[in-house]
This record gives structure tokens, C-alpha cells and sequence, in this order.
């Protein structure tokens, strides 16, 4: 059984994955037993055979695990999951999820650097000369794009291209595994102390139920007699 | 004086169950959402930045301007009670919504409205039942699941709807037709399903004048309320065309040369030739208005907040033909089939205030049932079907009068 652990969900745009345009993204485990991540996956290759590359490190940049993913295994736009064996003794770890091409193609250089230059557009950071527009978006047909939220909407991370710290973040969630009875506790656990962060309405809340329940007490009593 | 007594105990007891009511709405309408109400609440949030051009450029906006305004008017009333964080709704992800601390207020002061229209509309079906009956018509209605799932969980916004057909019936009832036709019309400016009641309405009236006028009555509200987004192409495209919107048309028997016969068409206008021939003895508009409705839902994949719909007639079987309980166990069966069998938006993910991971979670029945899934929704919506289309058969062959008219002890 798996929990969410923690997420960012806020999107503005895409960045493209493909030659010599590496995505990464740190983020912190709350909690043990890290065990799958889901990203926003946008794969303009229904049933194409290009491999990307998934890569989990922990802090001091050792693999936990690496996995292959086809095109033909992912759909046009979605929430790409990945489960994984849980990570033991997660909680309060920094991780980083780093998404890559697999391939090589006769256009890799070229692609490179239109792939770089549609990601410095979608990231704001320069424009598209109108004479590359038809290649721009033709190279763009051709590579898988992940959700990226433009603001730093995540404390505990950052995302990465190249190497180069972002600004913003990948849209991702991040789960831990759990047995029903953990889970079950850890929700009550949050929920009560959420239902404790709003005491005035819970003031409210409890003190109007508990006056209409006697309300209708008070009705059963009449009906009654 | 024996009468005032009786009187004021069963009005003790009307408010001991609309209390009863109220309770329960409030204490399940804390807890839970719906991924429409969400996504409603968002794109009605757009409203004070764009107008109804930024509504209707949400492709998601299928409704009619009404629903919209009315949303707005009452999120404004709720504005001194709701979190800052609330106004933020329409520019954050959805757990992040949910897992907010005052989400709780949030939906609380959000549902209230929906919960005591919801509650206004069982009393005013009621009241056109007789004495005995509407006590238990209340009651039946203030814990029925249906109602329970469909308004104080799912905040449904055919509770709008509903509300103005209900008052449309009982002006009926006391044969003020122009009021009843104007509430008809504003119950089809949110949604279009009660115009199918409208034909009834009017071929009621003996008179030509008297059904030009009731027509420009009930157009009124209908067709006034739409003038501002008429313009729009995004509102034709989104809301008025939108695909979502002609589900009911999708169910044909196929006569060649790529031709079609629409069953609701067939079905819909059979009902109307009875309803001319019948009117000659007795005139029963409600009825076939809920029979319109009725075989609306019995053809076509109906979305499960439609059931709200019908749950008037529901109820009235329940009452009426008491000792035919296995074709209501039936049908409560075969519609928490449906939505049990359907993806957790509809089920266990409508928790997601008490446990926000749930609205991540898939339905666990899901891998389960495996790819059968399919063939188990198809044989509920089926059992439903043949107990909506029972039921109604049964209230318009064994009643043979009107329905929701008032009755007298």
C-alpha cells in the first residue's frame, strides 16, 4: 500500500528530455519506505521505440535504483507512475529523481540545440527566431516533455537542466509504502492535526452540531409525550 | 381544536426530520469533495477576473451561464467565512486544496447553500403529498443515499435545477400555470433537462393565447439569462454543442445507409402522443415530466449525479408501492454498483479531506474485478434501467391519476 509523501503539482509549462538536455529533481522523504514517483508525461511517440533513462540517487549521489522506460509504454498526456521496492530509512533523506535520453540519432547535435533553445523559451529565457519556428516544433514531435511549474512552489527541492539549477520545479508526486493499519494511523494522525490548526471553526462546527443534535432531542422528548 | 393539535404535531415532527436531515448533511458535507465541485468552484473563480469570457474559455464549462452566476452569488455570500487560502483555489493544484488546513471550513460554508436548497426542495414535494405520505416522503428523503451522495457529497449543481422545478410543480398544483411555466423556464437556464417538460406544460393549456403567452413566460428566464454569453463562440462550443451534453442522443438503432433511429427521440415523443390522447381524460404533467426524465436515464450512460434527478419519483414509488421493495433494493444495488465499480473521484476518493492520499489512491475494487469492470458497470446501469422503467411503469399504470398533486387525507 502506498501513501503520498510529498508533491508539486503546480504547472506552467513543459521541458523537453532528449540529446545533451538531461531533467533532474531533488526532494526530501518525509518519510521510511520511499517507494514510487509520478511525473506529468507528455509523449508525442504513441508507440514509439526511443528509451529514456530513470535514475534515483540518494545524497552523496549513489544509484538506488535505474530503469528504462519505451515510448510505447507511455501515453500522450499522463501521469507517468513508477513504483519501486521501498527505500528503507528514507524519512528527512534528500533524493533526486534524474529523467535522460537513452539514445543516439543521427540529429543529436542538432536536436540539442533546438531542444535547449525550445527549453530556454518555455523557461522565459530567450525567444524563438521566426525562421526556426517549423524546426522548433518539429524536433519538439519528437521527444518526451515532463510538467514544469515555473515558481519555486517546492522548499524542499529543486529541479535541474544540465546540471543548472532551475528557478521552478517538476510537477511530481512522491509516495512511501505503508501497511493499512500505518496508513490508516498516519491519516487519522494528520487529520486531527489539521482539524487543530482551524479551532475557530471547529469551535463553531462542534458547538452548532452539538446544539442542533439537542434540538432534536428536545423534539424526540415532545413527539413523546 | 383537535385539528390545531394534530396540526402542530405533525409540524413538530416535519421539524424533527428536516432537523434530522440537516444533521447528517452537515457532518458528511464537511468531510468530502468532488473532483466537478472542485473544478466548478475554479472556473467560477475565473469570473471577477474575465467576466463570462474567461468562464467559458475553460473548456470544462459546460453549463449554462445561470449555474455560473449562481455560484458566484453564493461563494460571495460565503466570502467573510472562507480562508484567504480559498481565493487561491483557481490557481492551485488540486492536493494542495485539499490537504489546506481550512479546507474543512472551506467546504462547509461552500455546501451549506446546497445542502438547505436541497432540503427546501424535499419540503416542497412533500407539501404536495398528503399528510400521511409527505412525513414519510421527508423522511425517506433526508437519509437516502441517493440524495446523501448526489448533493451533500458530490455538491451537485442539478440542486439548482431541481429546486425551481419543484416550485415550478407546486405553483401548478395551485394552478397558477404562469408562475409554473417562468420556474420551469429558470430551472432550464441551468440546466436544459427540465425544458423536456415544458411540452407538457403547454399543450395542458386549452387556449392558443394562453400558450403563447406561458411560452414567452418561460422564456424568459430561459433564453434572458443566456443573452450575455451568446456571443461567445467559446460558450457555444463548450457548453451549449459540447459532446459531454449529448450523451442522451448516443443510444440509435441502426436502419441502414448510415441512418439512425435515436431511441430518446422515439421514446420521448411516444410519451408526448399518450400525453395528447390521456389529456382528453385526465391532465398529468408531473408524471410525464418525470417519465421524460425517467426514460431519459433508462437510455443513456447518465452520469451518477443525474440520479438526483429522478429521486421524486423514486421516492413516491417507495411510498406508494411499499410492498414492491425488491425493485428499490434493486435499484440502490444497481446505482452503488456503478459508482463503487467507477474510478475513486466517485468513491473512496471523495474522502480526500480526511486523508488526502486518497485522491491519488485507484479504486482498489478495480484490480479486482480486472477487465470484467466494464461488464459489471454495463449490467448495473442495466438493472437500473429496468427499475427506473419498471417503476415508472408501475406509477402510471396502478396510480392512474396525478402525481405530486395535492392529496387530501
Amino acid at each position: 500500500m502506498r501513501r503520498i509523501d510529498s508533491f508539486q503539482e503546480k504547472q506552467d509549462t513543459t521541458l523537453f528530455i532528449g540529446p545533451g538536455n538531461t531533467l533532474k529533481q531533488t526532494f526530501l522523504a518525509r518519510a521510511d519506505g520511499l517507494a514510487g514517483i509520478r511525473l506529468a508525461v507528455y509523449n508525442p511517440k504513441l508507440g514509439g521505440t526511443s528509451k529514456y533513462k530513470l535514475t534515483l540517487s540518494n545524497e552523496a549521489n549513489q544509484i538506488i535504483w535505474q530503469d528504462y522506460i519505451l515510448e510505447a509504454n507511455l501515453g500522450w498526456a499522463e501521469e507517468f507512475r513508477y513504483d519501486f521496492e521501498a527505500v528503507p530509512e528514507s524519512e528527512n533523506k534528500l533524493f533526486s529523481l534524474k529523467v535522460s535520453y537513452a539514445e543516439e540519432n543521427d540529429n543529436s547535435e542538432s536536436d540539442r540545440e533546438v531542444l535547449s533553445l525550445v527549453n530556454s523559451y518555455n523557461l522565459e529565457e530567450a525567444s524563438i527566431p521566426k525562421e526556426s519556428g517549423d524546426i522548433s516544433s518539429l524536433v519538439q514531435k519528437n521527444y518526451l516533455s515532463l510538467g514544469y511549474g515555473r515558481g519555486d512552489n517546492y522548499a524542499d527541492g529543486a529541479a535541474f537542466l544540465e546540471g543548472r539549477q532551475l528557478k521552478g520545479d517538476l510537477v511530481f508526486k512522491t509516495f512511501y509504502k505503508t501497511t493499512l493499519s500505518t496508513f490508516i494511523k498516519d491519516s487519522g494522525v494528520q487529520f486531527f492535526s489539521r482539524i487543530r490548526q482551524d479551532v475557530s471553526f471547529f469551535t463553531f462546527y462542534f458547538i452548532m452540531l452539538f446544539s442542533l443534535i439537542c434540538l432534536l432531542v428536545r423534539f424526540k422528548m415532545l413527539r413523546g409525550k | 381544536m383537535y385539528h390545531r393539535g394534530r396540526l402542530a404535531i405533525i409540524m413538530g415532527q416535519m421539524t424533527f426530520i428536516l432537523l434530522l436531515g440537516l444533521i447528517i448533511r452537515i457532518i458528511i458535507a464537511t468531510f468530502t469533495i468532488n473532483w466537478d465541485f472542485l473544478r466548478i468552484t475554479q472556473i467560477t473563480l475565473n469570473f471577477p477576473s474575465g467576466g463570462l469570457f474567461e468562464i467559458y474559455r475553460d473548456p470544462l464549462s459546460l453549463y449554462p451561464v445561470l449555474t455560473y452566476w449562481t455560484r458566484y452569488a453564493l461563494i460571495w455570500l460565503a466570502k467573510p467565512f472562507l480562508s484567504p487560502s480559498f481565493w487561491q483555489w483557481n490557481k492551485s493544484g488540486d492536493l494542495a486544496i485539499i490537504s489546506d488546513v481550512y479546507i474543512f471550513r472551506n467546504l462547509f460554508f461552500l455546501k451549506l447553500p446546497f445542502i438547505l436548497i436541497e432540503i427546501a426542495t424535499a419540503y416542497i414535494f412533500s407539501s404536495l403529498l398528503s399528510k400521511n405520505k409527505s412525513k414519510l416522503f421527508l423522511l425517506a428523503w433526508m437519509i437516502n443515499p441517493i440524495a446523501l451522495y448526489t448533493i451533500t457529497a458530490f455538491t451537485n449543481v442539478d440542486v439548482f435545477p431541481i429546486f425551481f422545478m419543484a416550485l415550478s410543480l407546486y405553483f401548478l398544483n395551485k394552478k397558477r400555470s404562469l408562475s409554473a411555466s417562468f420556474f420551469l423556464g429558470v430551472a432550464s437556464a441551468y440546466k436544459f433537462f427540465p425544458l423536456l417538460g415544458f411540452p407538457f406544460l403547454i399543450f395542458s393549456l386549452k387556449k392558443s393565447g394562453q400558450k403563447i403567452y406561458h411560452t414567452l413566460i418561460f422564456l424568459l428566464p430561459f433564453i434572458g439569462s443566456q443573452i450575455p454569453a451568446l456571443a461567445l463562440p467559446q460558450y457555444w462550443k463548450n457548453s451549449l454543442t459540447a459532446p459531454a451534453n449529448r450523451v442522451i442522443l448516443a443510444a440509435t438503432v441502426n436502419i441502414g445507409n448510415n441512418k439512425v433511429l435515436i431511441l430518446f427521440v422515439i421514446v420521448y415523443f411516444l410519451l408526448f402522443f399518450q400525453y395528447l390522447v390521456e389529456m382528453q381524460k385526465i391532465r398529468r404533467v408531473n408524471l410525464y415530466l418525470f417519465l421524460a426524465l425517467s426514460s431519459l436515464l433508462a437510455i443513456s450512460a447518465f452520469n451518477v449525479q443525474w440520479a438526483y434527478w429522478l429521486l421524486p419519483l423514486i421516492l413516491y414509488y417507495q411510498i406508494y408501492f411499499v410492498k414492491e421493495k425488491v425493485v428499490i433494493y434493486l435499484l440502490y444495488l444497481a446505482y452503488f454498483g456503478i459508482i463503487l465499480l467507477s474510478q475513486a473521484a466517485l468513491n473512496i476518493g471523495m474522502l480526500s479531506p480526511i486523508a488526502p492520499t486518497l485522491w491519488t489512491m485507484e479504486n482498489p475494487l478495480l484490480r479486482l474485478t480486472g477487465k470484467d469492470v466494464i461488464l459489471l458497470i454495463n449490467i448495473c446501469y442495466s438493472l437500473f434501467a429496468a427499475a427506473i422503467i419498471y417503476m415508472s411503469y408501475r406509477i402510471y399504470q396502478e396510480k392512474n391519476r396525478e402525481i405530486f398533486q395535492n392529496e387530501e387525507d
